[in-house]
């Protein structure tokens, strides 16, 4: 509610801002931006023309989609260019870093380790990775294993630390988990564990330690064995030690650091300071079919998939978000919920999710937008699902 | 007695040369050894009789390892490979000529290489402190990392206790391991001494060195090695594993372990993870020998680096007269002058071997950590027989 005016006196000065830019090369952006034949059917579809508006009013570099709707078949979607400097397509479906859609990957692995009987939910952090978490307020002999899951450990968040203030210098380095993990434990707790909620990455950089931990091998083979190629999600990975390009057909996408900034392409970059919070690399179709599986019970026991869909109120992530373990629940227009998480890059923003009843859909965009944007994604998540 | 107590805490495994294991691995071992692994005279036996073949047969024949293999480049400036025994207890299987082995503690070299660049390029000091790069990191009971400088931990005189456990390695060759846990594990014990002021190899110290270089350059380890070292003089068959690599990715004779029963364990799947910047690469007895003489060549740093690298103190621990200068062990040779090398120890792979200034060049692989002193005694001899005769 407060939110509001602000975003939208940002999103109006957005939009000037883009008339401004755009009146000598008016004709030009037409014709860069105007839909393509493929989508420019007589009967322009909904989600077309979201992310037509995404690109046009919005100025996002690219948005793309995939749509599983009522009928169940997919359909792929594309705007704006993959490439600010060459004007290139945008491939379709092509690889984007999810950002927080990790998060699921990493809470369903943890799952499977609870229902094998590795991991306890409500066992303490100490029992895996004993003496770990210690600092001002912290204490890992008092947050458990469910409490990362559901952010309610009041952990500070690692992303605040002063290595990680500027994204323009740190676009190819390097961080050890526990290194990003020092510069969380040097803040205070956000709460006492288990009385608040709080959206800290630290939370997953812990879980990714604790699967570590307790299996003996890399976090990115147990995510690779336990989930991707399980459910054969064929475009998805968690990028190697010191990977740095995306390995297949994918838009550039870009780091805007103010309103008047130039765009920094950050399209390479090392996702190593993301981790079990945010590293993996996706497709929209293959995000789709992930949550699709995780919701139909292919990826964990009913016992495990009903411990991720119990909820906490997240209104900080917006109205009637609701928060279980690794996933959002969000109301939709239409009725009932759509299940997923969405996820940030430092130059992409995904959106989405599925509901009960097998529809799906995952939004992308190129670049970190502005609420107002985000808000635009969100509806048109809703719109895609609600038609 | 201080000195017995660190003797006894002092791990075999990611030696540089003396390569024992622990008695609890060998105790059996002597005499089962030769009936067990004693090859049919077959592959070894031809008509040959070079000295360098007729030491590794016996390396095979008398004390029983699966399999030996040598590079020497000798007075003539050629290089000759040699292979004895077989690649596979099982199968039989020929020993690849120049397979692939893991180098265990000759990675220590590369990690020293890189640390003297990045000294030599201005973004080391070679005699700060090691809380210039980890501040607050290091820290434990006698153990302060505003204390020790660099220089120590490339020379093994800081006084850490090493974090090698040697039997939970053996018993569980596959487990990850993240850098900041093996310090942790080291950080348990108490310092071996205060810095400075004696020698006694740990791995600890090049642990720190690899995260140190991972500190000032933002890049993985593994990387700079490859990008500063092993690209740089284009060692073809030569790679700091991945994390989670567990394989050999060339042809490789497989490496064992004699167990408490006498049985042997393959360990030739392994994951190097806890060896890392004290141990974890995989290489070839020809690429090691052009590692250390484009090392020693000059081909891999400034004059003044290479200087310092060679600097030495007394490690007589390793061996009679040897010396220890900066991830590098000089040896006397039994025909004078010493020769430069490290050599190395990882379950199922020792490597020994080592260059003279004036171009001779040998590494001998064997597919065990020999058990026993006699067998380091033989493949120590089969050394000096390479560059002496």
């Amino acid at each position: 509610m407060t939110d509001n005016t602000p975003q939208r006196t940002a999103h109006r000065i957005r939009m000037v801002r883009y008339a401004t830019a755009a009146t000598a090369a008016a004709g030009l952006a037409l014709t860069a931006f105007a839909p393509t034949a493929a989508s420019a059917a007589p009967r322009p579809d909904l989600v077309q023309q979201r992310l037509d508006a995404l690109v046009q009013k919005d100025g996002v570099p690219a948005a793309l989609a995939t749509v599983k709707g009522r009928d169940g078949r997919s359909r792929t979607y594309t705007a704006g260019v993959g490439d600010l400097a060459t004007k290139a397509k945008v491939p379709v479906d092509g690889q984007v870093r999810i950002g927080s859609n990790t998060k699921s990957f990493t809470a369903v692995v943890v799952l499977q380790l609870v229902a094998e009987g590795k991991v306890d939910l409500d066992a303490n952090v100490d029992t895996y990775l004993p003496g770990l978490l210690r600092g001002d307020g912290i204490d890992g002999r008092n947050i458990t294993v469910r409490q990362l899951l559901q952010h309610t450990s009041g952990l500070p968040e690692y992303m605040e630390a002063p290595a990680l203030s500027d994204f323009t210098t740190i676009q190819y380095r390097y961080f050890e988990p526990r290194e990003l993990l020092d510069g969380a434990l040097a803040q205070k707790a956000l709460f006492a564990p288990g009385t608040d909620f709080a959206y800290s990455n630290t939370n997953y950089l812990v879980a990714g330690l604790l699967i570590q931990k307790v299996t003996g091998r890399p976090y990115g083979e147990e995510v690779t064995k336990r989930v991707i190629d399980r459910i054969g999600l064929r475009h998805t990975y968690v990028p190697a030690t010191g990977e740095t390009a995306l390995r297949e057909a994918h838009p550039h996408s870009y780091l805007r650091t103010g309103p008047d900034a130039a765009s920094i392409d950050y399209t390479d970059m090392d996702s190593s300071m993301a981790w079990a919070a945010g590293a993996v690399v996706s497709t929209n179709t293959d995000l789709n079919t992930f949550y699709g599986a995780l919701l139909a019970g292919r990826l964990l026991p009913a016992a495990q998939l009903a411990e991720m869909r119990t909820t906490v109120p997240a209104e900080m992530l917006g109205h009637g978000v609701r928060y279980g373990l690794g996933i959002q629940s969000r109301p939709l227009s239409c009725g009932g919920l759509v299940w997923g998480h969405g996820g940030t890059s430092v130059a992409h923003r995904t959106r989405g999710g599925v509901t009960d009843d097998g529809r799906a859909v995952d939004i992308a965009v190129t670049t970190v937008p502005d609420a107002a944007t985000t808000q635009h994604m969100i509806d048109a998540v809703d719109a895609a699902l609600c038609r | 007695m201080n000195e017995n107590a660190v003797q006894q805490h002092r791990p075999t495994l990611l030696r540089g040369r003396r390569c024992g294991v622990a008695a609890t691995v060998t105790a059996v071992a002597a005499a089962v050894v030769a009936g067990v692994l004693a090859p049919a005279a077959t592959a070894s036996a031809g008509p040959r009789q070079d000295s360098v073949q007729q030491r590794l047969d016996a390396l095979v024949q008398k004390d029983g390892v699966p399999a030996a293999l040598a590079t020497v480049k000798g007075r003539d400036g050629r290089t000759r490979t040699y292979t004895a025994g077989v690649g596979d207890v099982t199968t039989k299987a020929k020993v690849p000529v120049d397979g692939q082995v893991r180098i265990g503690s000759n990675t220590k070299s590369f990690t020293a290489v890189v640390v003297l660049q990045l000294v030599a390029e201005g973004k080391i000091g070679l005699e700060a402190n090691v809380d210039t790069y980890l501040p607050g990191l290091v820290r434990g009971d006698g153990i302060d990392g505003r204390n020790i400088t660099v220089h120590q931990l490339l020379q093994h005189t800081s006084g850490l206790p090493d974090y090698v456990d040697q039997q939970a390695v053996l018993k569980d060759p596959q487990r990850y391991a993240e850098p900041r846990e093996l310090l942790d594990a080291a950080l348990t014990h108490k310092a071996q001494f205060a810095p400075g002021t004696q020698w006694a190899y740990s791995n600890t110290n090049y642990l720190l060195a690899g995260m140190i270089i991972q500190k000032v350059t933002g890049r993985p380890l593994g990387e700079e090695i490859t990008k500063r070292v092993i690209n740089k003089i284009g060692l073809r068959h030569t790679y700091f594993p991945v994390p989670g690599d567990m394989t050999i990715h060339e042809a490789h004779p497989k490496g064992y372990q004699r167990t408490a029963d006498g049985s042997l364990r393959d360990y030739t799947e392994l994951d190097p993870s806890w060896g890392w910047a004290a141990g974890a690469m995989v290489s070839t007895n020809t690429d090691l020998t052009r590692f250390y003489e484009a090392l020693l060549g000059g081909r891999l740093l400034p004059a003044a680096q290479l200087a310092q690298m060679r600097t030495t103190v007394p490690a007589d621990s390793l061996g009679p007269g040897h010396r220890y200068g900066l991830g590098l062990i000089s040896r006397p040779l039994p025909c004078g002058g010493l020769s430069w090398g490290h050599g190395g120890g990882i379950p199922g792979f020792a490597t020994f071997g080592g260059t003279t200034d004036d171009g001779r060049s040998v590494n001998v692989a064997v597919t065990t950590i020999p058990g026993d002193e006699d067998t380091g005694k033989h493949v120590d001899q089969t050394v000096d027989e390479a560059l002496c005769r």
